[in-house]
């Protein structure tokens, strides 16, 4: 197996141009690491991404975030201009892992996992997130988040790279629920991301990504429907469940795993919406 | 600094070595040249074995040996039923299995060689659980059963490997008259023992005929013994160097790195290294025993509890290994310690094709109090009384009998139970949404073979050298230096504590069975004492003093009176021919007399030095989710008398926690007899934040058979925390599971019932 | 093989690793520190932990070649001179905060990285702090005990807040 360092994205695409499907590029190393060590299969190129500073940067633009695909769940966590413009993205980077894991995995590794688990994922979703992919050539094309993800994985051809996620500023209320079966570090059994735009009295938008409710991190778009048409009772408790209900009705599509029940995941994505609307209703001010 | 260390909080005398990184664990000991050591396991959980050809994997680039069952003794391994050998020789039993094992110069070469190593397997179809193992005409785990010796009253049908009951007076007369009767049902996931360190080995052979094993082992001794035997070398020339163990909870008691290392090492002559990661280290796991558990009982309008029938059967996997305790702990315990006059009591042990089940921490004892707890919580709802004043009436008192008819002393039951409860806040209102719950439970002690030398060297250092490993529990490393420094008026961290090595001549039986405080400790203690007595007697002469005159203290022996006619314990070691040694031995302990004709196979039913133990939780439920908060254990241990109380609220604490893990979040996984992959990902062990504030409760009700009235220590806080959970959760939110672990999902289910 | 430029402990040196080669690995076989542990390989436990930067990260994941230049401490590199334990350290010896020990390395780093970061945390900090090092032995209090008494240690010798590891650094050997 040949290792590659390269220090400029044209580089490492040169090398991903080369040898295509059986090229991997390594980023946090969380989950490639172990599972290359275990057995290289049929991989034989190696690259490693983390030399290439331009994939460590977070830069805003036009109201825009661009987010390196290196960016670590822990940098999500705690940088101040990602905190100030998308609190949704560090409370949920903060909630996932542990504090070792978080200081090392990279937010591009976990789009590209494809885990429908994903808790970043799950946010960048309601945050109308999108990936900007590059290869050689087409140099960067930019697709929104909820087009790329396919179970397992994401769109990403061969000889193509993710090297950075676009989130826009973030004026809305947002809130992040988790559910696991221990306290500690675990992947989500099913986790909701949620943001609601407010015209003065009016939820204009409200966005809902699901986590764990079926192949892929998904938005919950027939809840959101519903929730922007319902009228609105002071989107009280009642509102906010109905919601729920709708998103586990119509939205979540989970299957039954050694983890948890499909009707179990369901009635999960019911509450932990309806309490994320909740929350994030909260913080108006 | 005087005398009087014992039932004193010290520091322990590793702990340097361990907060520094310099302890040293197997997988840290690298010798000079080593061969990797690779195990080639059976990809099938039920295969019969045509034929197994090593030739092509013996040829390969850098191997040293290959074994395999046509290559090393054919003798069986004996745990009681001889049903297994060092490498299969017809049938694999379970996915996993050690098939063979090859030395090479690398780790690489190693697993190569292995890939080549050809068997031809007759894939046969699996029994997956108990249910399948005990329908009739099912397949056979151990086709040849009948062939198989075994010892004494054991029993072995078919897919069944041990039947044990307990019964007394008349349980069907008892329930056709009573007021109220219940029936309940649990099953029991299985659980990893979960320590930290995986298994590793190196083994050497030596040109005369020795062979030298570094490992982390909890029964050096014993596996030394077993080690020799089976491939007949003399034991004397057979050296089992165990280091720091990285936690063991009855998961390293049987040897397995061991017996590869060992095997490849004598066909080689260079030393061989297996040091496994933690997938390989799961593959070999034995797990606590999953299984059900069936109770039906019956009391009277005002609670007066008046016969249990109680059923386990519990899935043992592929062999038998150590399995059998469970079984016979889960009758001593299922109607215990309350006083239940007509009982009958049975447990079953059945072979599947899973991995081997193994006596992880407690066998039996978790699972048993789960299901007796939760049944008697029951029992008391439905009569409307308080489940602590309803285990109050029933508990036993002193003089009452056990279930085998072991007269009881030292009973301290309503004690321990009235402590966790007032700890828990027992009476005080409860805030919406949160329950409390509580268990009681007795236990064992054991004093097995243990042997002790304490050494006064000549430039005046104190060791004292004995074989109980130290696995963490601080039974070597803090309880023997407390016990020694006692006796010699010096304090605990100035004796230093040399790690069970079976070239050093102290056998020990090893740290299981709640035992080896109870043994290690009086085999220190005793060899102490000689050491102290051989001091004197050097002083007198020295000195010119009788023994009565004289005192020790300070690591000096002083006469009483003249502060400066004194003697260093350097110079009175140096004074005579040799060191000063003193050695003793832990005193054979009795069993209490019980009445044989109420049990039936059971060789475990007289429990001397018993204990008593109970537990307080609190805990919150999310009705919505299902998940379980706890918020409080507290937990009452009866040790009968603490030589080292910060040992025992070590045990207290860290028992708290492997049974909250085992109740709520740890559950195996199975694909129908193959144990999926419980890496710490997937398997949920706590974590911080899922640890509560944990209350532990010292009591001394001291025994009558143990040393100054101790009684065992090291399983008891692992058995109760469930049970406590469980009610618990219960009586926070009107309903609780009857499956371990309770997870959100079933606490959720149970709810919706 | 890849050319590797570490810091370890103060010490800098130069090896030689294969690129998938894990810093756990480099530490324990070719630099000879066994004191970081191997609990599971897959970052799950963090018996590994050691701090890169100053940030408690798992050895088992991150690879040697990620390493280079950075400034690595492992338990090796806490104690002070003359073998004087670091006031986590001494800590946890005094409140019993370890039965086996073998979380121990990673759990003192950890715990060291978070009272820098967080020189007066409360229990549910030090428990959120250290929920990434699994113990199976001591049931967490007598650790979290440890943490708070490390605190107070530091703050009465005017070191909270101080990045643990060697105060000096010394170019040497290749």
């Amino acid at each position: 197996m040949q290792y590659f360092e390269p220090n400029f994205v044209n580089e490492a695409l040169v090398v991903l141009e080369r040898f295509g499907p059986r090229a991997k590029a390594l980023a946090g190393g969380t989950r490639l690491g172990p599972s290359l060590r275990g057995d290289c299969g049929d991989v034989v190129a190696l690259v490693n991404l983390k030399r290439i500073a331009s994939l460590a940067a977070i830069t805003s633009e036009h109201g825009r975030m661009r987010i390196g695909a290196l960016v670590t769940a822990a940098e999500l966590a705690h940088s101040p201009s990602i905190v100030a413009a998308a609190p949704l993205l560090s409370l949920a980077a903060a909630s996932m892992g542990s504090r070792q894991l978080r200081a090392l995995a990279s937010i591009g590794g976990n789009i590209c996992s494809g885990d429908a688990a994903s808790d970043l994922t799950t946010a960048l979703l309601a945050c109308d997130a999108a990936c900007v992919f590059a290869a050689l050539n087409h140099g960067e094309r930019r697709l929104a988040l909820s087009d790329v993800l396919v179970p397992g994985g994401t769109i990403c051809a061969p000889g193509e790279l993710l090297v950075a996620v676009e989130v826009p500023r973030c004026d809305g209320l947002t809130a992040f629920e988790k559910m696991t079966t221990r306290r500690g570090f675990e992947m989500a059994l099913v986790a909701v991301a949620v943001t609601i735009t407010m015209e003065g009295a009016r939820a204009v938008s409200v966005r809902i990504a699901l986590a764990g409710a079926g192949p892929t991190c998904q938005r919950a778009t027939n809840a959101e429907r519903f929730a922007t048409a319902e009228s609105p009772d002071g989107y009280g408790r009642e509102w906010g469940e109905r919601v729920g209900a709708v998103a586990a009705e119509r939205d979540a599509a989970p299957d039954s795993d050694e983890r948890a029940g499909a009707d179990y995941r369901r009635h999960l994505v019911a509450v932990l919406t309806a309490r994320a609307l909740r929350t994030a209703l909260g913080r108006r001010a | 600094m005087s005398a009087g260390s014992i039932g004193t909080v010290r520091p322990r005398s590793d702990a340097r070595a361990k907060v520094t990184g310099t302890a040293v664990y197997t997988a840290d000991v690298i010798p000079d040249d080593p061969l990797a050591g690779v195990v080639l396991r059976s990809p099938h959980a039920f295969a019969r074995i045509l034929s197994v050809d090593t030739a092509r994997a013996a040829a390969m680039p850098g191997v040293r040996a290959v074994v395999y069952s046509g290559n090393v003794p054919a003798k069986p391994l004996d745990f009681g039923i001889k049903d297994q050998h060092l490498f299969p020789i017809d049938f694999a039993r379970y996915r996993g299995e050690p098939v063979a094992a090859v030395a090479a110069d690398t780790e690489t070469q190693a697993r190569a060689a292995a890939k080549a190593i050809d068997i031809v397997y007759e894939v046969m179809d699996p029994v997956t659980n108990i249910e399948q193992a005990l329908a009739p005409g099912a397949q056979l785990v151990h086709p040849a059963w009948k062939s198989y010796e075994h010892s004494g009253e054991r029993i072995l049908r078919e897919n069944v490997c041990a039947v044990n009951r307990i019964r007394r007076g008349d349980v069907d007369a008892a329930l056709a008259n009573a007021a109220v009767v219940v029936t309940s049902r649990f099953t029991f996931s299985g659980g990893l023992p979960g320590y930290l360190e995986p298994r590793a080995a190196v083994a050497q052979a030596g040109p005369d005929g020795t062979l030298t094993v570094w490992c982390g082992s909890q029964a050096p001794y014993s596996n030394r013994t077993e080690m020799a035997e089976f491939f007949e070398l003399a034991p004397a020339k057979v050296r089992f160097i165990n280091q720091f163990v990285g936690g063991a909870f009855g998961g390293k008691i049987l040897m397995a790195p061991e017996w590869f290392a060992a095997a490849l090492a004598l066909r080689c002559d260079r030393p061989v290294r297996m040091a496994w990661s933690r997938h390989e280290d799961n593959l070999n796991a034995a797990p606590r025993h999953g299984g059900t558990a069936t109770f039906t009982s019956c009391a009277d309008a005002d609670g007066t509890l008046r016969a249990m029938r109680a059923s386990f059967a519990f899935d043992t996997g592929a062999y038998i290994g150590y399995g059998g305790g469970s079984a016979l702990i889960a009758t001593m315990l299922a109607s215990a310690p309350y006083r239940i006059p007509n009982l009958d009591l049975e447990a079953t042990l059945v072979y599947t094709n899973k991995q081997v089940a193994g006596p992880v921490r407690a066998p039996g004892g978790p699972q048993a109090n789960f299901a007796k707890e939760l049944h008697l919580d029951e029992i008391a709802r439905k009569l409307g009384i308080d489940p602590l004043e309803f285990r109050l009436k029933n508990a036993w008192r002193e003089g009452d009998e056990s279930p085998s008819g072991q007269r009881l002393t030292s009973v301290s039951v309503v004690d321990v139970l009235q402590k966790a409860a007032d700890a828990i806040g027992w009476d005080k209102p409860r805030a919406s949404g949160s329950g409390r719950g509580i268990g009681a439970t007795w236990w064992f002690s054991s004093c097995g073979l243990s042997e002790a030398r304490v050494e006064v060297l000549t430039d005046g250092r104190v060791r004292v050298i004995s074989g109980n490993p130290e696995i963490g529990t601080g039974s070597a490393a803090q309880a023997l230096p407390i016990i020694v420094a006692d006796a010699l008026g010096i304090d605990p961290l100035g004796v230093e504590v040399v790690l069970a090595d079976t070239g050093d001549s102290a056998e020990d039986g090893g740290v299981h069975g709640s035992t080896s405080t109870f043994s290690a400790g009086q085999a220190a203690g005793a060899a102490a004492a000689e050491a102290r007595a051989r001091l004197l007697d050097r002083a007198e002469s020295l000195l010119e003093a009788r023994h009565d005159d004289l005192d020790v203290r300070d690591g000096c022996v002083y006469v009483v009176g003249a502060p400066d006619s004194k003697a260093t314990f350097a110079q009175l070691a140096a004074h005579g021919d040799e060191p000063v040694i003193g050695r003793g031995t832990a005193p054979e302990m009795g069993d209490p007399e019980i009445d044989n004709d109420l049990v039936q196979a059971h060789g475990f039913a007289a429990w001397p030095a018993a204990s008593f133990t109970a537990t307080a939780a609190e805990v919150t439920v999310d009705k919505e989710t299902g998940r379980v908060d706890v918020l409080h254990i507290a937990t009452a241990q009866d040790v009968g008398f603490a030589f080292n109380p910060a040992g025992v609220t070590g045990q207290i604490e860290g028992g708290a926690v492997q049974g909250l893990g085992w109740a709520l979040t740890e559950g195996l996984v199975y694909d129908g007899a193959v144990l999926r992959d419980p890496d710490f990902k997937h398997y949920l062990l706590p974590t911080a934040v899922d640890a509560p504030r944990i209350t532990a409760m010292i009591v001394e009700c001291p025994s009558v058979e143990g040393p100054r009235g101790m009684k065992g220590v090291g399983e008891p806080p692992v058995t109760t925390p469930a049970a406590a959970i469980g009610n618990a959760i219960r009586d926070a939110c009107g309903a609780v599971p009857h499956d371990t672990p309770m997870t959100p999902e079933r606490v959720w289910r149970a709810l919706q019932k | 093989m890849q050319p590797v430029h570490l810091c370890v402990n103060g010490l800098e040196t130069d090896v030689e690793v294969h690129p998938l080669e894990t810093l756990l690995h480099t530490l324990r076989d070719r630099i000879g520190l066994n004191g970081t542990k191997e609990g599971c390989g897959t970052g799950y436990c963090g018996a590994c932990t050691v701090l890169v930067d100053g940030d408690a990260v798992n050895a088992c994941l991150l690879l040697a070649v990620d390493a280079d230049r950075k400034e690595v401490v492992t338990i090796e590199g806490l104690a002070g001179d003359a073998g004087a334990l670091h006031p986590v350290q001494a800590a946890f010896v005094e409140n019993g905060g370890l039965q086996c020990g073998f979380c121990t390395p990673g759990m003192i780093l950890s715990a060291a990285s978070l009272l820098a970061a967080t020189p007066d945390p409360s229990d549910d900090e030090i428990r959120a702090g250290i929920s990434g090092n699994l113990c199976r032995c001591t049931g967490y209090q007598s650790i979290v005990a440890s943490v708070h008494d490390a605190a107070r240690r530091l703050r009465e010798s005017g070191r909270s807040g101080e990045r643990p590891g060697p105060r000096a650094h010394i170019r040497s050997r290749a």
